[in-house]
């Protein structure tokens, strides 16, 4: 069985890709933005959950998140999407 | 803990921070990995981790064994490793399978069955962490590796989180090496990451999960009351379902480990357009394929099964009849892996007749012809995989049957449905290294810009995909 050339493996040996400090940051960015995006909705979702500390934490977690969303108006975009491709729900 | 939540995110985020922060503190960092790698075996269900502990230290000892027992190593260390791992594979796994066969067995004789009757809770990823031992143990006693430094070390190897419950099945030849060099990593590739991050989320939360919900779970719950059309759609459905829910979880796998500087080989590569089913072999689940290659169909061989005159043919097929035991403890997966080493053993005989018909010429390669052998073999597993979903033979039979019989009614065909089913089927692009341009652009991007794009993808995927996640189908395995 002939295996196939892993793009993976080449493109780690040839170092592709960027510093880990960049790498870090780039990643805050990612779960600061995401956040931003998503804070409504996420809020919306942990409220959902049943009551206990585990619900409790995920609320305080969310809430800066979903202030940041409705403040910077970002919750738009999905709440938008949602809307707009509303997939029809299953038969 | 499912990668597609928010606590994965949040797991993930102290992960990746503490990895990269403790790196150079030796013992501290390699305790903090095992513990976030047990701990996200834990939030599942507690109770299994000794289990893990369990497979870790005997396999870590008895390869050590083995290793010491001197060169040539002495096949008894291996020998009860392989045991050891398949009896509680066999225990947790396959008691319930096994005893209600052998009630049915015993009905039908008219016996009283002396099993007593068990349902034995299934440790999530299982079969997975079994069959990463048993590499490991035969490895170090075939001498292709040198065992772990430390028991630490293997414990890390064995219990790495990104691999840990549904593989893709890591050689310690593979992991290994890397992980002792870890320190010479610099650079990460985040553009690769991503993209296999955020395109496995898109492939489970959008079109597993919605292929999953509005075609492929409600005709295989009432096999009988779909006509023609949307039987035939349900069938290729799940084919899409299986491919993006299993290459998704790979992928984030892949993207994860890539993050904390691991390389992980890849897991498929367009299964559903390979031209022969052997070659569908080569493209999907690379890592349990080479696994049964290496670790089954290979011992085969090195045994009497070996010196026989089909010893090819009859060893692909119970290769395949193994290989589908192995994915569910039913006859349904049983059926599944007949069909598939069937399917091998008639295309080799079929191959080898057309070549001596030919004069031993080979036989004609071209555009349409391969087209046409595409056709041929994604068919082929389609129909395949309705064993692997359905609940039972009968259920089956019919849903396949009720494919020829009337074609009045649709009720499934709909413009999103089609839209999903093509996307899903057309997302194999995304394998190997066709998106090769796109990682190298993200990672020329600034670190915010990096961030924005990541963001709104997600925002997209998780706006498009329904409420909830259901677990990956590779769990139960």
């Amino acid at each position: 069985m002939k295996e196939m050339s892993d793009i993976g493996l080449e493109r780690s040996n040839r170092q592709c890709g960027q510093s880990i400090s960049r790498a870090t940051l780039a990643l805050l960015c990612f779960y600061v933005f995401a956040g931003v995006f998503n804070g409504e909705a996420l809020l919306r979702g942990v409220e959902r959950m049943p009551y206990g500390n585990k619900r409790d934490a995920c609320v305080a977690l969310m809430k800066p998140a979903a202030w940041l969303s409705r403040v910077t108006r970002a919750g738009c975009l999905r709440a938008w999407l949602e809307k707009t491709v509303n997939l029809d729900p299953p038969p | 803990m499912l990668f597609p939540t928010l606590s994965f995110a949040i797991f993930f985020l102290i992960v990746f921070s503490g990895y990269w922060l403790l790196i150079r503190r030796g013992v501290i960092w390699k305790l903090f990995i095992l513990a976030a790698s047990w701990f996200f075996y834990a939030f599942w269900d507690w109770r299994f981790l000794g289990l893990l502990i369990l497979y870790t230290i005997v396999n870590y000892y008895l390869s050590l064994a083995s290793y010491r027992s001197g060169r040539p190593p002495k096949r008894r260390w291996v020998v009860l490793a392989v045991i050891f791992n398949l009896s509680l594979l066999g225990v947790f796994k396959y008691y319930s399978f096994f005893t209600l066969s052998a009630y049915a067995v015993c009905n039908w004789a008219g016996v009283r069955c002396p099993l007593p009757l068990l349902y034995i809770t299934l440790p999530i990823g299982i079969s997975f962490f079994t069959f990463q031992a048993i590499s490991y143990v035969v490895d170090v006693h075939r001498g292709l590796i040198k065992p772990a430094n430390s028991i630490l070390d293997f414990a890390i190897y064995k219990s790495f989180f990104p691999q840990l419950v549904a593989g893709p099945i890591v050689r310690a030849s593979h992991y290994l090496p890397q992980f002792y060099r870890i320190m010479d990593v610099r650079r990460i590739d985040v553009g690769r990451a991503a993209l296999l991050i955020l395109g496995g989320l898109f492939k489970k939360v959008v079109i597993a999960n919605y292929i999953s919900a509005h075609v492929v779970d409600p005709v295989f719950a009432n096999v009988g009351a779909f006509q023609g059309p949307d039987s035939l759609l349900a069938i290729y459905g799940y084919a899409v379902q299986i491919y993006c829910d299993f290459s998704a979880y790979s992928d984030i796998a892949i993207g994860a480990a890539t993050l904390l500087g691991i390389h992980f080989p890849e897991n498929f590569n367009a299964p559903y357009f390979a031209t022969s089913v052997s070659q569908f072999w080569h493209r999907w689940h690379i890592s349990l394929s080479t696994w049964l290659r290496d670790y089954l169909f290979f011992s085969l061989y090195s045994t009497r099964l070996g010196r026989w005159r089909f010893a090819l043919v009859i060893n692909t097929f119970i290769t395949f009849l193994l290989g589908g035991l192995w994915h569910g403890a039913s006859w349904t997966f049983v059926m599944w892996g007949a069909l598939l080493g069937a399917y091998l053993m008639g295309e080799q005989l079929l191959g080898n007749l057309l070549v001596r018909m030919r004069g031993g010429r080979p036989l004609p390669d071209g555009a349409v012809i391969r087209f046409c052998q595409r056709v041929v073999v994604f068919n082929l597993i389609c129909i395949s995989s309705v064993f692997f979903r359905a609940e039972s033979f009968t259920d089956g039979a019919i849903l396949l049957h009720r494919v020829f019989s009337l074609w009045n009614v649709v009720t499934l065909f709909t413009i999103p449905t089609v839209l999903i089913l093509i996307t899903g089927f057309l997302s194999q692009f995304m394998d190997g290294r066709r998106m090769e341009p796109v990682w190298n652009w993200f990672n020329r991007l600034p670190v915010v810009g990096q961030g924005l794009v990541a963001a709104v993808a997600l925002t997209v995927i998780l706006a498009l995909g329904p409420q909830g996640v259901a677990p990956f189908i590779y769990f139960q395995f």
